[in-house]
């Protein structure tokens, strides 16, 4: 690779590719891969600049990979104070943190690029732009600190609202201070810090940039947050509720969103993979015109040729990880409920059980709490190839899902599905508001965390074989129409050629 | 306002209890320096007349030598040491003894060794008792910050005053006998020896597993390299306060005693009069601390993990402030008093101690620069306390250097004297002060940011 050559599309991820295996990091593998006579340059965002494995070899038209870690573990500042002015900058990152203002971004960027002296005895050394631990660790980003504190949650434990301070603003600078790869253009995959990048870079560079989001950054934020429990709740709203009060839980939240709000405004392009993510986009400040939908893609070829092979019993399948979001034990509970309608149906669980060992062992000991013994299965990691000639429906039963590329592969193989209302999993089922021609329906669609209603979308196909190959007809053809790895991947090459000329 | 609750538990009325806590403190801070001092005097008086001035002089010297380059070692290793134990686990202590004895003792002799070549120190056996006593000196350091650090001072003082009784018990036994330079020193050694046996008691029982003394030794050096600014800092901090006498003794004016100690006893003696007269400030500070100073630090961090607002903060460090400067403000306001009465006192004091005419001048001199440095002293204490070490190290650094390029110009204009002591505790009170007051009033900064050193890379 070389380190200062120019890429075509420089890539900003944030906590995936090319570490961690999973969903968004295969798609960014295959995203790569299909646009062969394109350069790219790879920023990943880390935790900290810990040393780590890759899960991934990078394509050869990687010319350019680095790696930043967000964890503002600086330098101890000096004995000689920079000079600044900490109420401009307690109103710059008042402006960023709160505001999402973009020309709150603007500023910080000629904040850091500014040349300041040092007290006492400016005369020592010359005029140089501030450090990460200027803003960081200085008596002036204490003075910030203190400042936007008051403003933003004078009721909150000053220690909590102090971490959280170090996380969110470390994260912001590490962003401002890394070097960015020369590029045509800046695709980031996400809004948070991946979309500030992005932003910096078009504010910088006068390049184009573009977001795609998969799941929605803000809503799994705001999952993450509700259910985090390293985060005290110190401000007492008592049972008025006042929502004036801010505690720290609301300042994070609040951050991820001003976030978006940069990002959005800073890019030429906002993409989403289905047309109800663009809801949350626009309640965000998305403009209309910049938003456009590109779904995932599948290779048909792999899939398109899978025939029912005979089987004994009726066969339901789970495709998935054992783990909390995909919500198993609803799985199982549903399981129940088919095979006292259902007797002789085989229910599948298809996929690696060791991510979360605890999970694993509570799913099965529900299992065999309700005698489903001879019932469910659980297969462990396994080429699901292999598996889908079995299977008469896919189910789904997630909490939270962008969109599920198990659910177009067992679609191009004719299998109808019953998934949860989550992520683009109705628009794959029923078809998007915009579909021309209708294509009809696939499987069903039930409420997450219902096991009645799952059961009811699985007995419901189950019982029907004609009602079933309708069904999987229908999803075969929309895969085929819309969900293609071709299809999709011209649209991206169609989008960067777009915002390169 | 200065005791604070550790006055009350001391038994005794409302006007014997003050006095009684004072004293304990005076006990605590300079108890081991005045019995030793005491140990001193009465050997000089019993000896001189069976082994003549020059002979109890180079005795005298030897200790004051030992007294001068031991801590120079043990001060900074014992304050390192000293941090290790406070923060750690209760077997800590006897690990970190361990491995502090053998470094300081090892670091000790070889700086000894190395000043008696290059002063000539004969005869030879007075060289090697001098060695040792300087490991002895350092030895006794290390305890004394030890013991301090687990707040074990009524044991520190009871086995130092049981080995000095020792040491004067062996001397005046052995007076009859005429007995050479070399064997007081080593029986002298051997008391100190004794108080620092004694007061290890104090360490072995609070401490359940044996020491592994490589890793120790490991683990302290691994210590002061990550407590670099403390150790310099409180080396400069030692040096600080002898260099003016070095300037002299290495001078024109400086005088080789029979063994081969430079001297300069003028100065020395008056210098020596004016140093004691700031043990009063020494005890107060210990009061003080103990009873002030660390619980509204402590409230403070308190206040911090219990999830106050800011304003709450701000709040209690306010307190915090006023609290400490008018402590501060109340113990200079007393030894100034009592420094006053010295300076009027002087001519008596010259008598009580056999002073001339130009050392009255000196002591007033003095008596003036030590109360400046008793000043500084306590702003120092006030920077450390609030984590500020590189800056501590900055005024130490500072001070030395100002007091040692003060006493060579002095030394050069016009032969010596205490004005540079003078003129360096003035600026380092005044710098002192400055940093210790802009610490204590961002304390909220200091301890959530500036030195909280879990934040940063390591370099």
């Amino acid at each position: 690779m070389s380190p200062n050559a120019e890429a075509d599309v420089c890539l900003v991820v944030e906590g995936c590719y090319p570490f961690i295996s999973g969903g968004v990091s295969s798609w960014l593998d295959w995203l790569i891969r299909t646009q062969p006579d394109r350069s790219f340059a790879l920023v990943a965002l880390t935790a900290d600049d810990r040393d780590r494995d890759r899960a991934f070899e990078l394509p050869p038209n990687v010319v350019r990979f680095q790696s930043v870690g967000l964890e503002a573990r600086t330098a101890r500042p000096g004995l000689r104070e920079p000079d600044m002015d900490g109420a401009a900058l307690a109103g710059i990152l008042h402006g960023i943190l709160v505001g999402g203002e973009l020309d709150a971004f603007d500023a910080l960027i000629a904040f850091l690029a500014a040349p300041i002296f040092r007290r006492p005895f400016a005369q020592l050394s010359a005029p140089a732009p501030p450090t990460p631990a200027d803003l960081m660790s200085s008596e002036t980003a204490w003075t910030a600190l203190v400042e936007c504190y008051g403003q933003i949650a004078p009721s909150a434990a000053f220690a909590d609202f102090f971490w959280a301070w170090r996380n969110l603003v470390g994260g912001l600078v590490s962003v401002m201070a890394a070097p960015l790869p020369p590029a045509r253009t800046y695709h980031a995959i996400s809004t948070g810090y991946a979309g500030l990048v992005a932003a910096r870079a078009a504010r910088e560079t006068g390049r184009p940039a573009v977001i795609t989001e998969h799941g929605i950054y803000t809503n799994e934020r705001r999952i993450d947050l509700v259910m985090a429990d390293w985060i005290a709740d110190h401000v007492e709203t008592g049972l008025a509720g006042d929502a004036q009060r801010a505690d720290v839980r609301d300042f994070y939240m609040a951050a991820f969103e001003a976030f978006a709000r940069i990002a959005y405004e800073a890019t030429a392009r906002i993409t989403t993979l289905y047309g109800a993510n663009q809801s949350f986009q626009r309640a965000l400040g998305a403009r209309e015109d910049r938003l456009r939908v590109i779904p995932n893609g599948i290779a048909l070829e792999r899939f398109a040729h899978i025939r029912p092979a005979p089987k004994d019993r009726p066969t339901v399948a789970l495709i998935g990880r054992v783990v909390p979001i995909k919500d198993i034990e609803a799985y199982v509970a549903a399981a129940r409920i088919v095979r006292d309608a259902v007797p002789d149906v085989r229910i599948l669980v298809i996929g690696p059980t060791d991510e979360e060992p605890d999970y694993d062992a509570l799913c099965r000991r529900r299992v065999t709490e309700l005698g489903l013994e001879d019932t469910v299965e659980f297969t462990g990691r396994v080429d699901i190839a292999d598996y889908l000639p079995l299977v008469d429906v896919l189910t789904l039963t997630s909490i939270s899902e962008a969109q599920p590329l198990v659910i177009l592969e067992a679609g191009a193989a004719g299998i109808p599905c019953v998934a949860t209302d989550v992520g683009s999993c109705r628009e794959i089922i029923e078809g998007a508001p915009d579909e021309s021609p209708r294509l009809g329906l696939a499987g069903r669609v039930a409420p997450p965390m219902d096991a009645a209603a799952i059961a009811a979308g699985i007995v419901a196909l189950i019982g029907d074989a004609d009602e079933r190959r309708r069904c999987g007809e229908v999803m075969r053809a929309r895969v085929k129409t819309y969900f293609t790895s071709e299809l999709s991947a011209a649209r991206y090459g169609a989008l960067y050629d777009e915002l390169i000329a | 306002m200065i005791a604070g609750p550790v006055a009350e538990r001391r038994p005794g009325g409302a006007l014997l209890r003050p006095i009684g806590t004072f004293a304990g403190a005076i006990a605590v801070v300079a108890g081991p320096w005045l019995v030793s001092i005491a140990a001193l005097a009465l050997i000089t008086i019993h000896m001189e007349p069976v082994m003549g001035r020059a002979a109890v002089e180079d005795m005298r010297l030897t200790v004051v030598y030992a007294f001068c380059l031991a801590p120079l070692v043990a001060g900074p290793i014992g304050a390192v040491a000293a941090r290790r134990v406070g923060a750690g686990p209760v077997g800590e202590a006897h690990r970190v003894h361990a491995a502090a004895f053998v470094l300081s003792g090892a670091l000790s002799a070889a700086l000894a060794a190395l000043v008696a070549w290059a002063l000539g120190i004969a005869p030879l056996e007075l060289g090697l008792a001098f060695v040792f006593l300087n490991v002895a000196a350092s030895q006794l350091w290390i305890t004394f910050a030890l013991l301090g650090a687990l707040r074990a001072h009524r044991h520190l003082v009871s086995a130092f005053a049981a080995g000095m009784c020792a040491a004067l018990i062996c001397v005046l036994a052995i007076a009859g006998r005429a007995p050479s330079v070399e064997l007081l020193v080593w029986t002298f050694t051997g008391g100190i020896l004794l108080s620092c046996a004694l007061s290890s008691f104090a360490i072995r029982t609070r401490g359940a597993e044996p020491p592994g003394l490589l890793s120790a030794l490991r683990a302290l050096t691994a210590d002061l390299g990550r407590e670099r600014h403390l150790a310099f800092g409180v080396l400069c901090a030692i040096a600080g306060v002898w260099i003016d006498k070095w300037v002299l003794w290495l001078g024109p004016e400086g005088i080789r005693s029979a063994a081969g100690f430079m001297h300069y006893a003028p100065y020395d003696s008056a210098m020596f009069v004016a140093h004691m007269t700031v043990v009063p400030t020494l005890a107060a500070l210990h009061l003080f601390h103990d009873g002030v100073l660390a619980p509204q630090i402590a409230r403070f961090r308190a206040a911090l993990a219990a999830g106050a607002t800011h304003r709450h903060l701000s709040r209690t460090l306010v307190g915090a402030v006023q609290a400490t400067w008018s402590g501060i403000f109340s113990i200079l306001v007393f030894q100034g008093a009592l420094t006053a009465c010295f300076i009027l006192a002087v001519p008596m004091l010259a008598m009580l101690v056999d002073l001339g005419h130009d050392q009255m001048q000196m002591l007033r001199t003095g008596l003036v620069a030590t109360f400046l440095h008793c000043a500084m002293f306590l702003s120092c204490t006030i920077i450390l306390l609030t984590g500020r070490v590189r800056h501590f190290l900055v005024v130490q650094g500072s001070f030395l250097a100002l007091n040692g390029a003060a006493s060579v110009a002095i030394l050069l204009v016009s032969g010596g004297g205490a004005g540079g002591f003078l003129a360096a505790s003035l600026l380092g009170s005044v710098a002192a002060f400055v940093v210790a007051y802009r610490a204590l009033a961002r304390f909220d900064y200091v301890t959530l940011l500036a030195e909280n050193t879990g934040l940063f890379a390591r370099p």
